[in-house]
């Protein structure tokens, strides 16, 4: 079966649409961006603490330097590898520059009403998760959400933040300690 | 059951969990339009010096530090066979020839700042009227406030150009007025 498109037509095999985009076709780099955005806005969303504003703008800024990164992108990692990568690299980008998520980071013993309210169903403590998940530190966030939800290695986590691998280690322990709290409640 | 295995228990339960949240997640359908105005490199004759949005002050500074970069390329190009032997004056040459580099692509980076920026103004300009009035003066003047800042980190720079704190300030403004343009955006379309 061929794979097609929601719109019913035929899709674009991946290697044309890069090789398009890489000699510069934006019609081929929107074909790319519609087909992987909804993952890397959902990393986005859970690497800012689920800002859609602040994870707009870091979606923009991946795919803003795919395109100028393309030329070099050699496929020796899968293109969704490669563009959670530069996802991670704006945020971390970003935060080097005004740091401004910071001030934002909730303590976890902050625990609003709306997360009580949602218990009871495996809906609503998938949301519980979520709502924990943006509380956390962004360090144990971000630690988290790149080892258990995106799969990452500690080793790979370590490498990409610049940090040692028993902070990664540190990190993700102590998110897992906070999330496990803050479903207790 | 220990508190050991409790615990295991409990995270093995937080990883199932996690396991269950949604890999994916559509985002705002403006968000590819911004990154495709970006993306493509706006002709000069699409530039309207006189719109609302638009800053005089910052395109001049942008046309002042090209020439001051080119400048400083020529001079390097035209004094390097020239070069005397004297260690101090090697020294100068090569802080001199370290300075052209760093205007050169410095103009090349703020060149990319002023494609974002005029792709951003005209989304804005196209959506203006989603935005308060009060608001569109008080963006108005953040902008002014930043573009004093970059026009007097530039003047800074043209006469240290190997400065590097000064290029971070100047990296930084660039970045503070992109992202203030952007939220702009983001506001009048909401």
């Amino acid at each position: 079966m061929s794979p097609a498109r929601q719109d019913g037509r035929p899709r674009e095999p991946l290697p044309e649409l890069i090789e398009r985009a890489r000699a510069g076709d934006t019609d081929a780099f929107e074909l790319l961006y519609r087909e992987h955005s909804p993952r890397v806005f959902a990393l986005c969303l859970r690497l800012t603490g689920g800002d859609r504003i602040e994870a707009t703008m870091l979606l923009q800024d991946a795919f803003i330097s795919a395109w100028r990164a393309l030329p070099g992108f050699r496929g020796d990692a899968p293109f969704t590898t490669w563009m959670h990568r530069l996802t991670v690299n704006a945020m971390l980008q970003n935060a080097r520059g005004t740091r401004r998520r910071e001030a934002r980071v909730l303590p976890m013993d902050d625990t609003t009403s709306t997360t009580a309210a949602s218990r009871g169903t495996d809906a609503g403590l998938v949301m519980d998760l979520e709502n924990a998940i943006a509380r956390l530190p962004e360090g144990a966030r971000t630690a988290f959400v790149l080892h258990h939800i995106e799969g990452y290695q500690h080793q790979e986590i370590a490498k990409q933040l610049g940090i040692a691998v028993g902070t990664v280690k540190a990190q993700v322990h102590r998110a897992r300690g906070l999330l496990i709290k803050a479903l207790e409640r | 059951m220990t508190d050991h295995s409790v615990d295991e228990a409990k995270v093995r339960e937080l990883l199932e969990l996690t396991q269950a949240l949604p890999r994916e997640s559509e985002p705002p359908a403006s968000a590819w339009e911004e990154i495709r105005a970006q993306l493509t490199v706006l002709p000069a004759h699409r530039l309207r010096p006189a719109a609302a949005w638009q800053r005089p002050v910052f395109l001049a500074a942008a046309a002042v530090l090209l020439v001051a970069a080119s400048a400083a390329v020529t001079s390097v190009v035209l004094t390097r066979d020239r070069m005397p032997a004297v260690s101090t004056s090697v020294a100068a040459g090569r802080s001199e020839q370290e300075g052209a580099a760093v205007l050169a692509a410095l103009a090349l980076r703020e060149n990319q700042y002023l494609q974002t920026v005029n792709g951003l103004i005209e989304l804005i300009e196209a959506n203006e009227s989603g935005l308060a009035p009060e608001t569109t003066r008080t963006i108005r003047a953040s902008l002014l406030v930043i573009d004093a800042a970059i026009l007097e980190v530039r003047q800074a720079l043209a006469e240290d150009p190997a400065n590097a704190q000064l290029l971070e300030i100047l990296e930084a403004n660039y970045e503070k007025k992109v992202d203030l343009l952007r939220r702009t955006t983001a506001m009048a379309r909401s």
